[in-house]
This record gives C-alpha cells, sequence and structure tokens, in this order.
C-alpha cells in the first residue's frame, strides 16, 4: 500500500507492506537507522518518535497508522548548520551518552518534554524519561543535560523578550 | 509479526459492518500497546487476519461532562484523561491511577477502551473504574447495550463483548458531594512497570462523622473485578476509627482469599493487601489533605 505524511518536515510518500510498524518502515523502507530498535514490546524507548508531536514507541505503531500525519525521528533533530543542537550539545558536554544506543530516544522525549515545559523540575525530567531505558549512564547525567537545555532555553527566550 | 490486513474506518457504524465480515479473523485495534505484543505471540489460522483501526473515528474519541455523569470515548488515551479539566475536576482518582499507566509513550497511545476490553488482571484503569461504578456503552448490529464494568469482564482476558460488537464509551456518574478516592500501586519499580497489587478506594463521611459511602476494588488480585461487601459493612454507619479501618482491611483479605482461594502468592499477596488497603482507608478517611 501506498502511504504519505510528513516526516522530518517534508512531505513523504512510501509503497509498503501493510503489516510492518513504523519502526520497520523508518529503518528498512526508509533508510532512517537513527531510531533504534530494541525491546520491541514498548518498554525500553529506544524506537521512540513523535507522532504529531506526541512521544511514542515506533515498535508499537502500524505503518498505515501514519497516513497523513506527521512524524519526527531523530534525523530530524539537528541545530540550524546541520550538527547538534543544544539538547544534543548538552548531551555530548555532560556525558550523557555512553554507548549512545539510547540516545536518538531520549533525544526525542527530552524535546517532548520541552516542547511542553519550559521549567521542568528534575523529577518532571525523571518522569518524561521514564519511559527510555539507559543502561550505561545511569540516568544522572541525562537528566543534567536536559536541565541544562532547559535553563539555557529559557535564558534565551527571556532574553529575546527583554530585548523585544 | 504474522500477516495481517489493515483497514480503517471512519465511523463506528462502519466498524461494526467490517467486524460482521466472516471471512476474517478482526481484531480492533485502537492504541495498540497491549495488541502489537499479542500478534507477535499470534498463532495463524485460516481466516485471514484483518485490523480495523478505530483509533481517528472521531465519535469514539472525547471527554464530556454531561448532567450527572462524565462520558469517556472508548479511544481517549491515558494521557487525554491524564490532561482532561474535566476528569481533574470531577474524578482526580481516576487521573491518579493513570498517570501510574506504563510510560509516556504508552500513556500517549494506550486507551481506556482498549485497557477495558483487553482485560488483563493487572489493568490499572479497571480497580478505579469499578469504584468509580463505571458503565460500559456497547453497540453492535443488533443494537446498544450497557453494563457495570464488573458484568463486562468475565476474567483473564474474556469480556462479554462479541465479534460483531465494540465499546464505545464508559460512563462514570459523578460522586457524592464531600466524597474521595485513592488509589495505590504497587511495582517492582516506580515507573513503567507493571501492577504486583493496586487497591482503589472512594469513600465520604455523613455530617455526624460516620462513615456513609465506602468501596473498596483491590486490583491484580482477582481476574474478575470484585466488590468486598462484607468488608464495607464493617464501616459502613461507624466512624472510621484507625481500629476499624484494620479490621475492614483483613476482612477485605478474608474475602479475597475466601474467593480467590489460596495460592501461591497468597502469603505475599494477604498481607500486603491488607495493609495497603489499610493505608488507602486511611488517606481517604483519616487524611485532611484533599
Amino acid at each position: 500500500m501506498n502511504i504519505a505524511f510528513k516526516l522530518n518536515g517534508k512531505k513523504t510518500s512510501v509503497t509498503i507492506p501493510e503489516d510492518i510498524t513504523l519502526l520497520t518502515m523508518l529503518r528498512e523502507h526508509l533508510n532512517l537507522t537513527g531510531t533504534k530498535q530494541g525491546c520491541e514490546i514498548g518498554e525500553c524507548g529506544a524506537c521512540s518518535v513523535l507522532l504529531d508531536g506526541k512521544l511514542v514507541n515506533s515498535c508499537l505503531v502500524l505503518a498505515p497508522q501514519v497516513e497523513g500525519r506527521e512524524v519526527v525521528t531523530i534525523e530530524g533533530i539537528r541545530g540550524l548548520d546541520g550538527g547538534p543542537n543544544d539538547l544534543q550539545q548538552n548531551f555530548i558536554d555532560h556525558g550523557a551518552i555512553q554507548c549512545g544506543y539510547c540516545t536518538p530516544g531520549m533525544i526525542l522525549a527530552s524535546e517532548a518534554l520541552l516542547s511542553a515545559h519550559l521549567k521542568p523540575s528534575r523529577s518532571e525530567i525523571r518522569e518524561a524519561l521514564s519511559g527510555n531505558l539507559c543502561r550505561c549512564t545511569g540516568y544522572q547525567q541525562i537528566v543534567d543535560a536536559v536541565e541544562a537545555t532547559a535553563k539555557s532555553r529559557n535564558l534565551q527566550s527571556e532574553g529575546q523578550k527583554n530585548n523585544g | 509479526m504474522p500477516k495481517f490486513a489493515y483497514i480503517r474506518p471512519g465511523s463506528i457504524e462502519e466498524t461494526i459492518l467490517l467486524l460482521g465480515m466472516p471471512e476474517f479473523e478482526n481484531k480492533i485495534l485502537a492504541g495498540g500497546t497491549d495488541l502489537l505484543l499479542d500478534l507477535r505471540n499470534h498463532t495463524s489460522s485460516e481466516t485471514s487476519l484483518r485490523l480495523i483501526d478505530i483509533s481517528r473515528i472521531p465519535e469514539l474519541h472525547y471527554i464530556q461532562l454531561q448532567e450527572d455523569q462524565v462520558s469517556i470515548g472508548a479511544t481517549a488515551t491515558f494521557t487525554e484523561i491524564i490532561q482532561s479539566p474535566i476528569l481533574q475536576e470531577t474524578f482526580p482518582i481516576l487521573i491518579q491511577a493513570c498517570k501510574k499507566i506504563g510510560g509516556p509513550q504508552i500513556r500517549n497511545m494506550a486507551t481506556v477502551g482498549g485497557n477495558i476490553a483487553n482485560a488483563a488482571a493487572c489493568a490499572d484503569s479497571l480497580p478505579v473504574l469499578a469504584c468509580l461504578h463505571a458503565r460500559l456503552h456497547l453497540q453492535s448490529s443488533q443494537g446498544n447495550r450497557n453494563m457495570p464494568i464488573e458484568q463486562f469482564i468475565l476474567g483473564k482476558n474474556k469480556t462479554i463483548c462479541q465479534k460483531n460488537e465494540i465499546l464505545t464509551s464508559i460512563s462514570l456518574p459523578l460522586l457524592p458531594q464531600g466524597a474521595k478516592g485513592v488509589f495505590i500501586k504497587l511495582g517492582r519499580r516506580n515507573a513503567q512497570t507493571t501492577s504486583r497489587l493496586t487497591v482503589a478506594v472512594v469513600g465520604r463521611l455523613s455530617n455526624n462523622g460516620r462513615v456513609d459511602t465506602v468501596r473498596i476494588v483491590p486490583g491484580s488480585v482477582t481476574d474478575k473485578i470484585l466488590f468486598y461487601p462484607e468488608a464495607e459493612a464493617l464501616l459502613l454507619n461507624h466512624p472510621p476509627t484507625p481500629e476499624r479501618l484494620r479490621q475492614c482491611s483483613l476482612k477485605v483479605i478474608e474475602s479475597m482469599i475466601h474467593n480467590n482461594s489460596k495460592r501461591w502468592s497468597t502469603d505475599y499477596k494477604a498481607p500486603v493487601l491488607a495493609k495497603l488497603t489499610e493505608r488507602a482507608l486511611s488517606q481517604v478517611f483519616l487524611s485532611n489533605i484533599s
């Protein structure tokens, strides 16, 4: 079947079997391998993407379900220069990446949080990341990176208000 | 995963027509968080499998305050329930329970109708919905029917819902003025965890300080939803002294063992459930924090 949807801001149309997951479509039919395949039972969060702005496990969404909707994957998250954005840079700076397998999912879960909460507390950050498992870092550094990003984005938006 | 066909009807009527086609083994897809797991264990049969995606049917997707009840469309997600100002106002206990379900990703997808229709023994919304006297509304080509949630669930993953029938909505009668609800969940960790035990309690004190409403529904204990009228009777029309709450909790486990008979897990579950029940009762009747 053919499905049309918006992928990382671009209109996309792809012909796929109807009985595959969004995860399989992204990785095997669109060659976007940034979205990781982990547990495939919706527990680890490695396959997290944004569907109409909401964080979902792409292993539990069927490809035909995204018809007409908007999907954002890790490939759609980057700085203006094409390099890491502020959140991704903070992950690097705070040691929030070790093996890196959970990182795409962590970044998307963090972006989902930051788009809804300007000033999340540490416990709100932990709650927002509770569907994403990381076996390396112990989470502390990830929470630090998200917290630092929230602070700097707030400073920026307050700075813009003051200037404007 | 097995091979399957996928179809997305636009209305309840169309869904019922599709469900009535005997050449397919039809499965309803709402949030998919349980269904996709079940599919991976699906054993192929002769009839071809077809998923009917109801997640985008507008008439199944709402949360509405009506005169004396709140009506929730079957495909409302747990995130939508948690964020609903109507439900935050009317049933904080439901919000409390839904926040404990899965992680953010699961809550963004999973639907309340799916949680009910899948009828897992550990489904987190069931004890609270039963405690709130939820009625379920079903529709089929034969017409509509509705029933209390405890009559809908026949056992583990078994419901009264027929093959050509669909759960369309859940209605919750508003609680009496001044009633309070508490939900406690015990899992192996705080986040994203399957319940080991849960308990939902709704209660109210009359003006003279006696219990005039109490409903106790434990979860993850029995395959069916059970009420505990003998335990509730120990509290009704009495002042809620700590000793009485304790007696009531012990009666709950006595009834649980009577209903369930002893199982391998009873040595653990009985004392823990007694304590959880006592704690929930104290929070309802003895704490001033509303």
